[in-house]
């Protein structure tokens, strides 16, 4: 199978995330955090580990801001309900997740928030960042940003954005599901207050893993529960991480977690980035001379989009397309990426987009071959 | 080959050190959670204070938690944790 769905998840893991999973479960098999023997200490000192790779990685200041959960969308609940509270206002871009849309609906038919939607404009910056701007109001207390649209891989002016949010005193989050190790972040450099991964895309781990990164404190918790300590105290602790991580952590998916960043760091975040850029530049451009094909890009610039393409093939469902393709052996994904709001600016809202996104091992000729496919429909 | 007189001095040194470390006063410092506990120890061993994480029972039914124990310099060790903000729950002579 050709694998060309990376955007939903790394599909080939590294040998040695295998391996660290494997690992985990047959060396560490105790709980972290919960016993004093050898084995759970063991397992501790491993989890702590990853937090400070994971601190370096994306410029944290605190190893205990490092927080472990199951995806980027359990880690956006977290500070967008840990956050937020009566009466609080967020702005979000019109490129968002439904992990981002979809809590903050929530809360706004509960009648607690209100939220405003800025537009961006793709390839012009200060046009975005003052869209940011205008949305602003006095009760304006978070501001959330994909740093790159699932669906049509535009990059996002996180820097800007980071600074009118310092300036202004709003908490910024940024939403790394499809940039963490393709693109480089760093928080204090982009003002970041919270960051979340989902990383079992570009940090290669096992799937249901996903990081929160949190350098403002949260108030509320999401799920409360055991974290093996205060047992006496009947209130959730509010010390991080293990606010944030009650019950028993997923060890060997965090171990997991730990060899797909030193997989990153050895082949170099940028190297990963040109690799994939250079696939989805090409596959943009041969289809670009196809006259079956819409694409939806004006252009395909380097760093300004992650190696996601997204189009449509005259005349057939985008659901279909995928469906033939996976016949060729070719996996991609179809229909509206969880980001409708992304669709309606496109005005794919009805028919959604085939979207490919390879990844570091995808070889040009397989993409060479999905050209030549998509060419005899 | 060691000659046994070598044999027999590196044994007294062992029984000395083990005396020793044994008298030596032993401190636990309760820092709650087991992230802080490990970067209480990686802290301190990087200052040179030797140190290890611990299981512990805190004072005042705060429940169960971990905690680092220093074998030298409780004064020193107290002034790192606390200079690099790491809150000290409850320190124990053990």
């Amino acid at each position: 199978m050709i694998y060309l769905d990376n955007a939903a998840t790394s599909g080939i893991k590294p040998s040695r995330v295998i391996g660290a999973v494997e690992y985990a479960l047959k060396k560490y098999s105790a709980n972290p955090g919960r016993s004093g023997h050898r084995l759970s200490m063991n397992a501790a000192m491993a989890v702590y580990n990853t937090r400070e790779k994971l601190k370096e990685m994306f410029a944290a200041t605190q190893v205990e801001n490092v927080v472990f959960t199951l995806n980027c969308t359990h880690a956006l609940n977290c500070v967008i309900k840990g956050v937020l509270s009566s009466g609080d206002h967020v702005v979000v871009s019109d490129l968002e997740h439904n992990a981002v849309m979809r809590p903050l609906e929530r809360l706004r038919k509960d009648g607690k928030i209100t939220y405003s939607v800025a537009r961006t404009v793709d390839g012009d910056d200060n046009a975005t960042l003052s869209s940011f701007k205008n949305c602003i109001k006095q009760n304006t207390k978070l501001i959330i940003c994909t740093h790159a649209s699932n669906v049509f891989g535009c990059v996002m002016p996180i820097k800007l954005i980071g600074q009118m949010c310092k300036e202004n005193g709003i908490l910024f989050a940024v939403d790394a599901a499809q940039s963490a190790g393709v693109l480089d972040i760093d928080m204090q450099k982009m003002s970041i207050d919270f960051l979340c991964v989902a990383a079992h895309k570009g940090l290669f781990a096992p799937m249901g893993t996903g990081v929160l990164i949190a350098e403002k404190p949260l108030e509320n918790t999401i799920i409360e529960g055991g974290t093996g300590t205060d047992s006496f105290n009947l209130d959730q602790p509010l010390i991080m991480p293990e606010m944030l991580e009650s019950g028993t952590v997923n060890l060997p998916g965090i171990l997991g977690v730990s060899a797909g960043v030193d997989f990153v760091k050895a082949r170099g975040v940028r190297n990963i980035y040109l690799h994939e850029f250079d696939l989805c530049k090409y596959l943009f451009e041969s289809l670009s001379l196809c006259k079956n094909v819409t694409l939806y890009n004006n252009d395909f610039k380097i760093f300004e989009k992650v190696p996601v393409v997204s189009f449509n093939v005259l005349g057939h469902d985008s659901n279909d397309v995928a469906v033939r393709l996976n016949e060729y052996g070719i996996a991609v994904r179809s229909g509206f990426h969880c980001a409708p709001s992304a669709h309606i600016k496109y005005g794919t809202d009805q028919i959604g987009t085939v979207r490919v996104s390879p990844g570091i091992l995808t070889k040009k000729e397989e993409i060479q071959y999905l050209i030549k496919i998509l060419k005899r429909f | 080959m060691p000659l046994k007189s070598d044999v027999a001095f590196c044994l007294l040194l062992y029984k000395k050190f083990k005396v020793v470390h044994a008298k030596m006063e032993k401190y636990l410092f309760s820092t709650g959670t087991v992230t802080y506990a490990i970067k209480a120890k990686e802290l301190l061993r990087r200052k040179g204070i030797n140190a290890y994480v611990e299981r512990s029972m805190a004072n005042d039914r705060i429940g169960c938690g971990y905690g680092v124990v220093v074998t030298q310099d409780r004064g020193t060790a107290e002034q790192i944790l606390k200079q690099a903000g790491i809150k000290i729950l409850d320190v124990k002579k053990k």
